[in-house]
């Protein structure tokens, strides 16, 4: 087990996506979407560039407002949630150009997954200074124990723009186990990474699903989806074209259609 | 050499130089109404123990909350202005504050300010002396910076540094930017009151033009020169805004024309910091 957490895994939620759209101006970029994605699920979403994959994983954790349609999650809708609240309520992003925290080291960029910190209220820093440091030293163990168990001896008194794009992938995943995020939103953590670092991520996110989380990711390496997803959503031009096992997905003619345009 | 006044003037610093440093060096909100909450402060304190005839340290207590209400004022308009609008927004804020004192005459005293303003008493007995009333500002500037400290080494400041550096990032782990700023403007806004209260009782006379925008600009200046996003750095930047005048007036240079001279010095001091040490002489981050 990788997460922090004592529970054995984390509680059951769902996440609703209901008649979804989304428009710049004249462009729309999502239409009427409809998606599903239950814990311990590990959902692909493949399209072509502009597909909306991107765009989808925004609405869900709140950064940016949809025009029509609903997000739900464990039945809380998302809906004109702002994205602090969104991540506390347990769904967590890893972005495509990762953005850790460049200046701030290794250690420091998983501590601040943590929620609901002592330290983080000013008047705690003053004046509750031995339960700060309790809850402090205990979030730095739980924080070595997650990097430890992500399998890589990393550094962790240095800043995060110092280590490998590999490192920074796999300290964005423990971030998100600090986060004990319940559904995890990945946006092509595969890109530009070697292929043994892919295989490790990918065995790190069915770990994740295993502990009972819902995994929606973003994708275009189609093979690291086969390896990793136990679904496929395949989008165009903001549609969900179809929804289906990785196998069936990766042999279907429209998709190599859409993909490589054979 | 007025020791004690030197003493005095680099603890006042001390303070305003790391109020500044907790809102900028850590949060990246460059402030330029800092002389704001100093200004209210100081006329708050002048007033309740001047005209009403308060002791210090109740008045010094009022004027840190009166500093505090503006500074939740500035933080709810500010909410919606980032980067360049929020300075412009602090421009503001310091514009209208300094017409406000400057003209509600029945209030501030205007132009000729607010004099005859008692010394500082603590627990009932009065500071007379200048070395006196420097022990009591340097231990108010210590007790500001082992807070400081505190502040430097918390998981506050963490979640903090990290809004300033990618507030979306930050967001996405659950961090509420609109909690920090308010309570981080608050806290400054505290330091600077503190300062302020001491401007006024050790000084013994007030008036509006110590607290203009050019006095929020060498604060600004202070900070660079010193450095953020440490504790050190806002120390090193009083010292070098309290020193370099006092140097100036120990070899006489300038004559009538000081003032001008000093100004030119410091701007000076502060092209060669941002072009050879951005971050300045003990500071952890550039001001960019």
């Amino acid at each position: 087990m990788i997460s922090h957490s004592q529970a054995s895994g984390a509680k059951q939620a769902k996440l609703i996506i209901r008649n979804l759209s989304k428009s710049y101006g004249e462009a729309r970029v999502i239409r009427s979407l409809d998606l599903e994605v239950s814990s311990g699920e590990i959902v692909g979403l493949i399209g072509a560039n502009a597909a909306g994959k991107t765009t989808l994983l925004n609405a869900v954790c709140g950064m940016i407002s949809i025009n029509a349609g609903s997000v739900t999650f464990d039945e809380v809708d998302l809906t004109g949630l702002s994205p602090h609240r969104i991540a506390q309520l347990g769904i967590g992003r890893v972005f495509q150009d990762v953005r850790l925290f460049p200046r701030s080291t290794v250690l420091d960029n998983v501590l601040l997954g943590f929620g609901a910190q002592s330290g983080e209220r000013l008047w705690n820093v003053f004046f509750a200074q031995t339960r700060v440091a309790s809850n402090e030293g205990r979030n730095v163990d739980s924080a070595r124990q997650i990097l430890m168990t992500l399998g890589k001896k990393l550094p962790l008194d240095i800043p995060a723009e110092t280590i490998s794009y590999g490192e920074q992938k796999l300290v964005a995943l423990a971030r998100l186990l600090a986060l004990d995020a319940r559904l995890l939103l990945v946006d092509e953590i595969a890109a530009g990474l070697s292929v043994p670092m892919r295989h490790k991520i990918a065995g790190l996110i069915r770990q994740l699903a295993g502990e009972n989380r819902g995994v929606l990711v973003s994708e275009h390496d189609l093979a690291f989806v086969s390896e990793t997803c136990t679904r496929v959503c395949i989008l165009s031009e903001g549609r969900v074209l179809t929804v289906d096992s990785p196998g069936e997905i990766l042999r279907s003619r429209v998709i190599r259609r859409l993909l490589y345009g054979v | 050499m007025d020791f004690p006044h030197i003493l005095i003037m680099l603890a006042i610093y001390t303070l305003l130089v790391s109020a500044l440093n907790i809102v900028l060096g850590y949060g990246g909100m460059i402030s330029l109404c800092q002389a704001v909450f100093y200004g209210v402060s100081a006329y708050t304190t002048a007033i309740l123990t001047t005209w009403l005839g308060w002791s210090s340290i109740p008045a010094m207590l009022v004027s840190g909350i009166v500093a505090s209400v503006v500074a939740l004022i500035l933080g709810s308009i500010s909410m919606h202005f980032r980067g360049n609008r929020f300075v412009l927004l602090t421009i503001s804020l310091q514009v209208i504050v300094s017409a406000i004192v400057l003209n509600w005459t029945g209030v501030t005293g205007g132009t000729s300010g607010i004099s005859g303003i008692r010394g500082p008493s603590v627990f009932g007995f009065m500071l007379t002396t200048k070395w006196e009333q420097a022990g009591f500002a340097v231990v108010l500037a210590a007790i500001a910076l082992v807070l400081l400290s505190r502040f430097h080494d918390s998981p506050y400041q963490r979640a903090f540094s990290a809004i300033r550096e990618d507030q979306l990032a930050a967001q996405s782990l659950g961090k509420n930017p609109k909690y920090f700023r308010f309570s981080a403007l608050v806290l400054a806004s505290l330091f600077s009151a503190v300062a302020g209260s001491l401007y006024a009782l050790t000084t013994g006379f007030i008036d509006p033009t110590s607290f203009t925008i050019d006095e929020s600009v060498f604060i600004l200046a202070a900070l660079a020169i010193g450095g953020s996003g440490n504790v050190r750095g806002p120390l090193v930047g009083a010292a070098v805004a309290v020193f370099l005048p006092e140097t100036l007036r120990l070899i006489d240079i300038g004559g009538g024309s000081a003032a001008n001279i000093r100004q030119i010095l410091y701007g000076c001091a502060l092209i060669i910091m941002m072009r050879f040490r951005p971050k300045g002489l003990a500071g952890n981050y550039d001001l960019s």
